[in-house]
């Protein structure tokens, strides 16, 4: 039989435990967030700052093999077979992009970072790198455009791409398309320095960011935050791996 | 005849990937679009799939003269990619 006493003790012991969890997410993804605006790394002399986080996947491999990783701790997190399967196939289209649009681009850092997670009811995952952005390459085929908040509006509702020999150019489209689909989603997307939400979520994933001082001359590349929500039964009061 | 798209891995998201996988079907596949033309995709036991692998996978059996069709899946992530890809190109 357990005590009142003791069953106060345990009560404080998990919600502590809880509140070291949240805090231990929001500071990986205000770690990436930060990491992301930077002006350049390489001169960054903080040591608390880390120029190559575990995170960073330097070639599209590891971050393939990484997402696989994800998908398991989606369901572990609570999340349905469906859900895993869209949120993964989001985030492979958001990283894989990464790739095939800055090898031989990369500013400082060669590859994306890739970083989940999970808080309360929301599984949280974050892709980002220190490439082109979407400015950069959708200029070559789009000379009208004139910053990135068009280039944000062209990639996520038109059919376009800047390798403009090769067929493509759906996968942002795809993504907008899956988190509109229905509701307990949301994407906050930034490129250099404009940002568009998508999702009864994406408000609060830009909630969840850090304000960065405005003199930053960054960032470069481009900053992904996905917010899946997990349904309610199925919730894990565990801290997960 | 109908290509089990698992063989090609549980989670298909990348366009190299495609690629390569729509190699590899031509090399070993066995099909010849002269004597079978059409291609029935089986999504089952898929866990993910994204547009960008299915365009590759796709738009290269296509290229090889084969026509596709798409066995029903309940795989939100596979209707949604074939869905995407079957939209009408832009003017």
């Amino acid at each position: 039989m357990v005590s009142f006493s003791g069953l106060i003790f345990k009560m404080t012991h998990v919600s502590r435990r809880r509140r070291i969890e949240v805090m231990e997410n929001h500071s990986s993804i205000h770690s990436l967030y930060e990491w992301f605006c930077q002006k350049d790394i390489a001169e960054r002399l903080d040591e608390k700052f880390d120029q190559s986080p575990d995170s960073l996947c330097e070639a599209r491999e590891v971050f393939n093999a990484r997402l696989s990783s994800a998908s398991v701790i989606m369901g572990k997190a609570g999340l349905t077979a469906d859900q895993v399967g869209l949120l993964t196939s989001v985030a492979g289209e958001i990283g894989n992009n990464s790739y095939d649009h800055n090898l031989g681009k990369w500013v400082d850092a060669v590859g994306a970072c890739f970083a989940w997670g999970q808080f309360e009811s929301r599984f949280w995952v974050c892709v980002t790198d220190r490439g082109q952005g979407l400015f950069a390459t959708l200029k070559t085929v789009c000379p009208e455009l004139e910053n990135s908040q068009q280039a944000i509006d062209i990639a996520f509702h038109r059919r376009i791409t800047s390798r403009k020999n090769e067929l493509r150019g759906n996968g942002l489209k795809f993504v907008r398309q899956v988190i509109n689909a229905a509701s307990g989603r949301g994407l906050y997307f930034q490129t250099n320095g404009a940002f568009h939400t998508f999702g009864d979520l994406g408000v609060e994933a830009h909630s969840e960011l850090p304000k960065i001082l405005k003199d930053t001359q960054g960032p470069f590349g481009t900053f992904a935050l996905l917010l899946w929500e997990i349904p309610i039964n199925r919730t894990s009061t565990r801290a997960l791996p | 005849m109908i290509i089990k798209i698992s063989q090609f891995g549980k989670i298909l998201v990348s366009r190299p990937a495609g690629r390569e996988a729509v190699l590899a079907f031509q090399a070993y596949g066995g099909a010849d679009p002269k004597q079978q033309p059409i291609l029935e995709l089986d999504f089952d036991g898929i866990l993910s799939l994204a547009p960008s692998w299915l365009d590759e996978f796709v738009t290269g059996l296509k290229a090889q003269g084969f026509e596709i069709h798409y066995l029903p899946t309940t795989n939100l992530s596979v209707r949604e990619s074939i869905k995407i890809l079957e939209e009408p190109p832009e003017e």
